[in-house]
């Protein structure tokens, strides 16, 4: 529960849109209007860890609108509720690809029904693997397996693409939805607090 | 956009720039492979001027590593501010990397 300065009552939530230009030089300023956000609205300590998640966590999505949108403008939507911190990020540009993937179950959209439920793999290295679950014909929510780091070696097989893996591993819950009828992907994360 | 100062078994690479991000990462990772291929396969890489890290520049750092390791050498890291810190931390790169709170005297 929230006491809004401007409407002095109680809200429950909170909630705001960013408009990201996907140009890389905006970056930086933008992350600190945004983690100034949460700084206002999060102020106490305890909360400083949470926030710090987050702010990697939009350095991604930001990274990943610069790369791989093909978009000429990204919306990042902030939700600060009771237990949670939703950060989406959504554009009309392209939607969720992977580079040379030609594995089983297919990605394409919408996915197909019969799909529903399998795992497509992202990436595997010898210390992680990455998964997309796919939820529905327009969603897929991503999933970290971890296996036990030993000595790393010259031999060691370890991917250079971590940019999913971090939002994956940055929040409690992360997914990606295609609407087919307005043409908008997004991408959410959902931070507990 | 790095500097570097020579240590006892080790050559110290401080990274000049605030944004460690994509915009840099590949310019990084060739100036990297460049001190390798000099003979410096030993490498601790400064993060005390940088405000934060990105997958690409993180992707990068690994490349240098593997490509260190492939000629008996390693990276390491050091002063990582707090965000830095807890990035490495939960995707359990401080494993990977040795990491250092402050520049030691030695390599080890």
């Amino acid at each position: 529960m929230f006491l809004h300065k401007d409407t002095l009552a109680t809200i429950t939530e909170i909630k705001k849109d960013f408009v990201f230009s996907n140009d890389s030089l905006a970056m930086y300023p933008l992350l600190n209007e945004i983690v100034s956000y949460f700084k206002i609205h999060l102020p106490s300590e305890q909360y400083a860890f949470k926030i710090s998640n987050c702010k990697q966590i939009l350095i991604e999505l930001l990274t990943n609108a610069v790369k791989h949108s093909n978009a000429e403008t990204t919306i990042i939507t902030v939700v600060i509720n009771r237990d949670s911190i939703e950060i989406t990020k959504s554009d009309k540009g392209r939607k969720f690809y992977l580079n040379n993937y030609t594995s089983w179950p297919p990605l394409s959209w919408p996915l197909e029904k019969k799909y529903v439920g399998e795992k497509i793999k992202i990436y595997e290295d010898d210390i992680s693997n990455l998964y997309a679950i796919i939820k529905d014909e327009n969603c897929i929510e991503f999933d970290i397996e971890e296996y036990p780091i030993t000595k790393v070696t010259s031999s060691s097989n370890l991917l250079e693409h971590y940019g999913l893996l971090i939002m994956a591993k940055f929040s409690n819950k992360f997914s990606y939805f295609y609407n087919p009828e307005t043409n908008l992907n997004q991408f959410t994360t959902v931070i507990n607090v | 956009m790095i500097e570097t100062v020579q240590k006892s078994g080790y050559l110290l690479v401080k990274i000049k720039i605030k944004e460690a991000n994509l915009d840099v990462s590949e310019t990084f990772k060739n100036e990297m492979f460049e001190l390798i291929n000099q003979g410096n396969p030993k490498l601790m890489v400064s993060f005390d001027e940088v405000a934060y890290v990105d997958s690409s520049f993180l992707g990068a750092l690994v490349s240098v590593l593997k490509y260190a390791m492939s000629k008996q050498g390693d990276v390491s890291v050091v002063d990582l501010n707090k965000d830095i810190n807890n990035l490495f931390s939960l995707i359990r790169m401080n494993k990977v990397f040795k990491v250092y709170n402050s520049e030691p005297d030695v390599f080890a």
